[in-house]
């Protein structure tokens, strides 16, 4: 027991000796990464403020309900804060269109509105520049086939009030005021429709918001970065003592323990800095330490398997990136092929992803805990063999 | 005391590197073992210390210090050729490995470390030490728990004379205070504190009994 006390304090001197080099790495990896966070979410906020979808209108908007209705469409509807409707010729349209700077247009066709009146309902057309089988075309073809139906209905309900108004000699005085207020009435229906439905949102597939997501994906990022930065203490460069030592007596999975400890603490003493930069407290860090816990295993295990600082560095960096990628911690998981989003579940990055995002969720994280608990034992059990036959090699350094 | 080294063998894969190695040396005696580059001299200080496997025994006082770490732990020092200290620490904290803070202290103001002059340069940088420096740092955590048996790996190698000269000094003393010496070497000065010599080759070990010449010995290891 004394040797291994003996053996962890002199590992501890050691990690106290790389901290200053490794918290440089690590403040400038954080700030990075924070920064690019923060610019992400403000853009993408910012746009979706201030960027539209520009659908063109194209055709004979003489008329005078037409006009009224698309006067009252970009100033009224709710529809103006994300659908721009721009009036243009044909060619414009077609060569906006082409150019992506326009989303679709309209074209209506000429005597729309009459061919209402007499019941040919010439159809309004909806020309767009993606495949006809993707979401969106498709949603624009659903909107414009309701827009269509509702003007259709409601002018088909004015006209028929005018047929019935000749019919039975009413002054125009009066059935025009009636047609005014009619119209009034259909509109603001149109413009109400709001009420009738409501919207919930659920997340980004794991119930996390778009931000969440992003937090939870770049906290992971985090640890496994700073573990690459604890590469010059991790990184052993001579066998030779672990063998005297062990032929002295000492026991070689106290070493690995001894080894181990001290770049846990770092990683650990890193996380809490962070926490308290963002004003969480100690209850914080150690609901998180399990997804720490897990990662600095297998980021040990990944040292134990490399012999220089060379390949450590690479083995890191392509295992971070790649378990990244396949984690959804890139692009949203769902997005991914769904063989990638099951063997994600299975990975140590996808597990600590999970876990954290239960943490984030407000919950527990208990379901995740022991697939934890498994998977850092294993790394660990693993090192011990990788040590083991790098110990048996054949010559002593 | 006295150690008896009895029939090593090693072997990797199909090479035998080790025949049947067997010597022995009595308390206060030293005991040269000489080889050319890969006759597996270190091999046999491998085997003998449990830094890997082979076959054989390796008795001291009725214990085969072979399969008994624990025994081995306390009985023998070993100090390799390349020093196995951490390179970004002092002197001092790759002591703490080897000593206890009193036993350091105490060592330090008049034992065996002040015997090796490590007091001088023990706040140094293991990577800012020369290799003397090294080598004797090395020698004072191989003698920490006061083992009565030493083996070294060439210790004097690549040194310059004065510190040739303080090793052997220190080993002599070791010896003179009833340890047991096993040095493998290419040092001719290293030679003069040896009592027997033996020359490791083809596997096998050979009592050198003849005048100690540099060309003498050169012909020894040269013949089939």
């Amino acid at each position: 027991m004394n040797r291994f006390f003996g053996y962890i304090k002199v590992q501890f001197i050691r990690a106290i000796k790389h901290y200053p080099i490794i918290l440089i790495f690590t403040a400038i990896l954080t700030i990075s990464v924070v920064f690019f966070v923060k610019v992400m979410f403000q853009t993408k906020d910012g746009e979706e403020g201030k960027k539209r979808f520009e659908i063109g209108l194209v055709g004979d908007l003489s008329e005078t309900y037409l006009d009224i209705g698309i006067v009252a469409l970009k100033n009224l509807d709710s529809s103006q804060y994300y659908v721009e409707f721009t009036e243009m010729e044909e060619d414009e349209a077609k060569e906006r269109l082409l150019d992506g700077e326009l989303y679709g247009y309209v074209l209506i066709p000429e005597g729309f509105v009459e061919s209402i009146v007499y019941g040919e309902n010439k159809p309004l057309t909806y020309v767009a520049a993606n495949n006809p089988a993707s979401f969106g075309p498709m949603m624009a073809n659903e909107i414009i086939r309701v827009v269509s139906q509702m003007v259709i209905q409601s002018q088909n309900g004015i006209y028929g009030l005018i047929d019935i108004a000749e019919l039975y000699d009413v002054s125009k005085k009066t059935y025009n005021k009636a047609i005014k207020d009619m119209n009034i009435e259909y509109i603001s229906v149109i413009l109400d429709r709001e009420g009738y439905y409501e919207t919930t949102y659920v997340g980004l597939g794991n119930g996390l918001s778009y931000k969440d997501y992003y937090i939870c994906a770049f906290l992971i990022l985090l640890i496994l970065l700073w573990g690459i930065a604890c590469a010059s203490l991790m990184t052993r460069h001579s066998m030779g003592l672990l063998r005297v030592l062990k032929s002295n007596g000492y026991s070689m999975g106290g070493m690995l323990l001894g080894d181990y400890i001290p770049f846990l603490l770092l990683m650990s003493i890193n996380m809490g800095i962070l926490v308290l930069f963002g004003n969480q407290g100690i209850g914080t860090l150690v609901r998180i330490l399990p997804a720490v816990i897990l990662l600095t295993a297998m980021q040990f295990l990944l040292y134990e398997l490399s012999s220089n600082i060379i390949t450590s560095v690479l083995l890191q960096l392509f295992v971070t990136v790649f378990l990244s990628y396949a984690s959804g911690l890139f692009y949203p998981i769902y997005s991914l092929p769904q063989i990638i989003q099951v063997c994600s579940r299975e990975l140590p990055v996808g597990i600590a992803f999970e876990y954290l995002s239960e943490i984030l969720k407000g919950k527990t994280g208990w379901e995740t805990l022991p697939q934890i608990w498994i998977y850092s034992f294993a790394f660990l059990v693993l090192s011990y063999v990788a040590r083991y036959y790098k110990l048996r090699s054949n010559r002593y350094e | 005391m006295k150690i008896n080294i009895q029939g090593i063998q090693k072997t990797f894969g199909k090479k035998e590197i080790l025949k049947d190695v067997s010597f022995s040396a009595e308390s206060g005696k030293c005991v040269g073992i000489l080889g050319e580059n890969g006759s597996g001299k270190s091999t046999l200080f491998s085997v003998l210390l449990g830094l890997q496997k082979g076959e054989g025994h390796f008795w001291c006082d009725g214990i085969d210090l072979m399969k008994d770490s624990k025994a081995r732990s306390k009985m023998v020092g070993f100090v390799p050729q390349n020093p196995p200290l951490i390179h970004e620490l002092s002197g001092t904290d790759n002591l703490k490995l080897w000593y206890s803070k009193k036993e350091m202290e105490k060592e330090l103001a008049g034992g065996v470390l002040e015997l090796l002059g490590i007091p001088e340069f023990s706040q140094t940088i293991v990577s800012k030490m020369s290799g003397g420096m090294r080598k004797r740092l090395s020698i004072g955590c191989a003698v920490a728990r006061k083992p009565s048996i030493l083996f070294l790996d060439e210790p004097s190698a690549a040194l310059d004379l004065v510190c040739k000269e303080k090793i052997i000094e220190y080993l002599k003393g070791f010896k003179a205070n009833g340890g047991i010496v096993v040095i493998a070497t290419h040092d001719v000065s290293e030679l003069e504190i040896c009592d027997d010599l033996y020359i490791l080759k083809g596997g096998k070990l050979h009592l050198y009994q003849e005048q100690r010449e540099i060309h003498k010995l050169v012909g020894c290891l040269k013949d089939e």
